[in-house]
């Protein structure tokens, strides 16, 4: 038996497990990424597009920890929009359009420059463990030791792929699924469940006649997801295409209802509500005559197309039939059939705050595996996770994030609190805070615990604080200089349409900082008051509770609540706000009862 | 506050009465019928019926004739069982009663701990508890008259407004976070869909300050120069009127003031000092002191003596007052004979008390008149705070919409949501996106 020794263990090399390989390496630990195919390492399994509302934001916060998704998107970006452009600065949402093969090809060569990083290529079939780690099996029996396993395995566990009634085990196409490791994590006493998602065919770049279509243009002046990315963009930029769906892709796709198993009831999983298949909208939306249709380049020189929105598990005749009806696509030729994958996770309310399995140790979840959707949740699970790894190999302490601090806080405090229902996917309504958690503060905000572990370079850090400097140098001018009635920075919160002109006579160029400026001057206000009840919240959550406290006698809590509370003790009324079935009602009880009896 | 304890608490009003009533509520009852009543075992094996018998001190002596009613739990008000001991009206043996049942190990009851047990029990809702607690706590007949319907109102209105939220932010967040998806609409025609629903909660706003008006009373100044007889009106007044406790305890300060139920409004009547033209400091303070505070009242009764007539100084000040809710009121009618006022003088003697009524039912129809045909609602305080917080939150929305901060303004009405949920004590944010799905085909 062949046994090797790393720090860490990360089985999967999805958008999480390479996140969490690269940020681990990156401060020195030793890694192995183990992944079915190293080509397929960092593949885009569903539309080659990264970021939007919400994403966007979460790969600044990615690039702000010293993660590698933005730096690669802004490398390998073929297209980039900012969405939202008209609605307020907090919720304007970065996406790019990406070279699909390119992405992967980047992404490997970043992972293969660390000596302390290791990619195997195989299968992991069990993770070796009492209430610790203790290692982690491949197929071909080596064994791996190590304290730290990361599982990131996507949709791989026990995957099956359907398309109308034919089944297959993979775990997306053409790869096979994990089985054994399900299993050997069953053994564990690890519960899990399912969900499914979907894809739609890929259609030839040759067979599309764009001339009937409207074209989609990236932006003149395109912003990258990363600070630190120059040049940029790198690639020649190019651009999608809109169609739609009709009548008759809608009679269609009715007469195939009963060849599909999703309402066949062949898919017992959950799908998410807002990535529906085209099935999915025509039966639940039946007065919608049409359904939008993106056309995305899979790449500058691919000849695949992706077809967004019309993700389908029907049988490939269907496919090959309403695709037909689409305008522009009557000639369409199909590189490869849509489908359903159908896979386990991990419900994460099962998990610690660090991303660790409650009850064994060292034993971490990330990724779509607990239940999220998206490449960037994926990535920004995955850098949360190493970091939480990070600190206890340095005997650290935990890494967590609040809520009113980044997406990532809310997302991981959403899946960890709530537990999911549905795949989850990050929405900046989700965010109490959203005013807070603006594109351009995700720096100040968050790079500080980048620089704690060095995890961003020197010249990184040196340009990051040399642009924040800047902006607090400007800002301070802003308020100094007089305009016609009054300073020059209340010129701007009054008219934001002047703003950028404003700014710019006093020379500055780098269009981070004015943006930032802008949208700092004009909700201060706001972002004060925000900051402010956030503390406020904060300050009332972290009261501390009495390590005897006697839960009795405590007038309108529930029986059920009582006795949860007793046996888990939470040491704050955050704790106790966690536990499921504490209601705002009961922990204000609870605080009043608190405070009465401290008098005492 | 212990729930397990047995508690008791007297549901008469103190004072010299023909009855007064004594009730019990908890597990101890069943031992304070044995052994305060002689019929207690037959009471026990029948609830719900009315027994005569005698009232026993704890030593077994018999003390009153009384009548006593068993509710057996779970058929109680409180859903614990209920002894009520009906006594004859007198204190002693109130006294009595109470000390042996203390000596049982029965606590006195706070304030509201009958309704308070009958909610932890699920007897009443939380919307009956609230409904009981504006009945019990309406003081005047005009209180008393919306009480009742007002609870259904709040939950009415303030549930129709919660569900428009959802609504209008499911729209808004499914602009925000699907852009390609959602049909979109110019930012700047946003706060078109703020308005209609800005106005409902105005509306409410403004019934339910007219509503916390009356809780808190009207304030009538009497004013006028010195000797025009102003603390004899007030002194006749008090006299006259059944005086109540406001809620909201007056500051001290050298005006006098009380308040008293005028045909079913509270009405604090402040008598001031005289008013007229002086050089001298102290005096002149007062006079300032007298005109602000008649300046915020809600009616001025402008005194003056009916013998001497209207002066040249009463309409100096009058004109000072800059007040249009004035009435002039001449005095000491028993001193003159018939003399001619301009219109609007009212005429009285608070010596005979001629033209008293009439006065004070002109006092009541001039407030009334803020109160248009009793549309108003009757509102605990937290219920307000939450009515006024809601309609300042949607009219920062309807600012920064206007903006074009689309994000900020639905925050904004996130918070007047929470607002809602926080006093009905339910979570209502999932539902913004079950609305969201059900409605928009969501997914590019």
């Amino acid at each position: 038996m062949r046994r090797k020794i790393f720090d860490t263990v990360v089985i999967g090399g999805g958008h999480a497990g390479i996140e969490a390989a690269f940020i681990l390496a990156k401060a020195g630990f030793t890694v192995a990424l183990v992944t079915l195919k190293k080509d397929f390492i960092g593949r885009m399994s569903c539309n080659p597009s990264i970021g939007g509302v919400g994403k966007g934001h979460l790969v600044r916060e990615i690039d702000a920890l010293g993660g590698i998704m933005a730096k690669v998107a802004d490398k390998t970006g073929i297209q980039f929009r900012i969405l939202n452009s008209s609605k307020g600065s907090a919720v304007q949402g970065l996406r790019c359009q990406s070279d699909r093969i390119k992405y992967s090809q980047v992404i490997l060569s970043e992972l293969e420059k660390f000596d302390n990083l290791e990619i195997i290529e195989g299968e992991a079939i069990s993770v070796e463990a009492d209430n610790k780690v203790k290692g982690v099996f491949l197929e071909d029996g080596t064994f791996l030791k190590t304290e730290y396993a990361i599982i990131a395995t996507g949709t791989f566990l026990r995957g099956k792929l359907f398309t109308g009634f034919n089944v297959k085990e993979g775990g997306r196409l053409g790869e096979a699924p994990s089985v054994n490791l399900s299993l050997s994590l069953e053994k564990l006493g690890v519960t899990l469940t399912r969900f499914k998602t979907g894809t739609p065919a890929r259609i030839r770049r040759d067979s599309i006649n764009y001339d009937l279509l409207e074209k989609q243009s990236g932006d003149e002046k395109p912003e990258p997801f990363s600070l630190f990315s120059k040049p940029f963009p790198l690639l020649p930029q190019t651009c999608c295409y809109i169609t739609y769906t009709n009548s008759k892709t809608k009679e269609v796709v009715m007469k195939y209802l009963d060849k599909s198993p999703l309402f066949q009831g062949l898919i017992k999983g959950i799908g998410p509500r807002y990535c529906p298949s085209l099935e999915d909208k025509i039966v639940k939306f039946p007065h919608h005559e049409r359904h939008q249709v993106f056309l995305e380049p899979d790449g500058l020189d691919s000849d695949i197309v992706y077809p967004n929105g019309i993700s389908t598990s029907l049988p490939e005749e269907a496919q090959d039939r309403f695709i037909k009806t689409i305008k522009g696509l009557k000639e369409a030729k199909i590189e490869h059939y849509g489908y359903a994958v159908e896979y386990d996770y991990l419900q994460p309310t099962f998990l610690n705050y660090d991303l660790s399995l409650k009850g064994i140790e060292g034993l971490y979840f990330t990724g779509q595996v607990i239940g999220t959707t998206g490449y960037e949740e994926a990535a920004g699970l995955g850098i949360y996770a190493a970091y939480n790894i990070i600190k206890k190999l340095k005997r650290k302490g935990s890494f967590r994030l609040k809520r009113s601090e980044s997406y990532l806080g809310v997302m991981v405090d959403d899946l960890v609190f709530k537990g999911v229902l549905e795949p989850y996917r990050l929405f900046t309504s989700r965010a109490e805070y959203r005013m807070l958690l603006d594109r351009h503060t995700a720096y100040r905000r968050l790079s500080k615990y980048a620089e704690e572990e060095n995890l961003l370079s020197e010249e990184e850090v040196e340009f990051r604080k040399k642009l924040e400097k800047e902006f607090q140098e400007i800002l301070e001018k802003l308020k100094k200089t007089k305009v016609r009635g009054g300073s020059a920075y209340n010129a701007i919160k009054k008219n934001s349409s002047q703003a950028e002109e404003i700014i710019k006579s006093f020379s500055v160029e780098n269009s981070f900082v004015i943006n930032y400026l802008i949208s700092e001057i004009k909700n201060e206000g706001y972002r004060k008051r925000f900051e402010e009840e956030a503390r406020k919240l904060e300050n009332y959550l972290n009261v501390k509770i009495p390590r005897d406290f006697d839960y009795k006698n405590i007038p309108g809590l529930s029986r059920e609540i009582v006795e949860r509370l007793s046996v888990i003790r939470p040491e704050t009324l955050l704790g106790a706000y966690r536990i499921p079935g504490t209601t705002p009602a009961a922990l204000s009880l609870l605080r009043m009862e608190i405070e009465k009896r401290r008098r005492k | 506050m212990d729930i397990k304890d047995t508690i008791y608490g007297e549901m008469t009003f103190p004072g010299r009465s023909a009855l007064r009533t004594i009730r019990v509520s908890g597990e101890l009852s069943q031992k304070a019928v044995t052994r305060l009543f002689d019929r207690g075992s037959a009471l026990l094996k029948n609830p719900n019926r009315v027994f005569n018998g005698k009232l026993l001190d704890l030593r077994g002596k018999v003390v009153d004739d009384i009548v006593c009613i068993f509710f057996q739990k779970p058929k109680s008000y409180t859903g614990e069982d209920i002894v009520e001991f009906h006594c004859h009206g007198s204190e002693g043996i109130i006294r009595i009663l109470s000390s042996s049942l203390e000596s049982l190990g029965i606590r006195k009851a706070k304030n509201g701990e009958f309704s308070f047990r009958a909610f932890l029990e699920g007897k009443i809702s939380l919307k009956e508890a609230r409904r009981l607690k504006k009945i019990m706590e309406a003081q005047t007949e005009l209180e008393s008259s919306v009480a009742f319907e007002s609870q259904d109102i709040i939950e009415r209105e303030l549930g129709f407004i919660k569900e428009k939220i959802i609504k209008l932010l499911s729209i808004w967040e499914a602009r925000i976070d699907f852009p390609e998806e959602v049909p979109q609409k110019e930012t700047n025609r946003w706060k078109d869909e703020l308005i209609p629903l800005q106005k409902r909660i105005k509306k409410l706003l403004e019934k339910s300050a007219s509503g916390k008006k009356i809780r808190e009373g009207f304030k009538v100044a009497i004013f006028g120069a010195p000797n025009s007889g102003k603390s004899s009106l007030f002194n006749t007044l008090l006299g006259r009127e059944r005086a109540i406790v406001t809620p909201h305890p007056g500051t001290t300060r050298d005006i006098l003031e009380e308040t008293l139920d005028v045909e079913g409004i509270p009405i604090t009547f402040l008598d001031m000092a005289g008013v007229r033209n002086t050089s001298r400091k102290i005096e002149k303070k007062g006079v300032e002191k007298a005109l602000k505070e008649a300046k915020i009242a809600d009616l001025v009764l402008f005194l003056f003596d009916g013998k001497k007539g209207w002066k040249k100084s009463d309409e100096e000040f009058l004109a000072l007052l800059s007040q249009k809710n004035v009435i002039k009121v001449a005095t000491k009618k028993d001193l003159y004979k018939k003399k001619v006022f301009s219109e609007g003088v009212f005429e009285i003697s608070n010596l005979s008390g001629f033209g008293i009524s009439r006065l004070l039912r002109k006092i009541s129809s001039e407030l009334k008149k803020n109160i248009p045909d009793n549309n108003f609602l009757f509102l605990q305080k937290e219920e307000y705070s939450t009515i006024e917080k809601v309609s300042s939150l949607f009219n920062e929305a309807y600012l920064t919409i206007s903006k074009g901060e689309d994000a900020l303004s639905a925050d904004l009405l996130k918070r007047a949501l929470f607002e809602i949920d926080r006093l009905f004590k339910i979570d209502s944010f999932e539902s913004i996106y079950d609305s969201i799905f059900s409605d928009f085909c969501i997914g590019k």
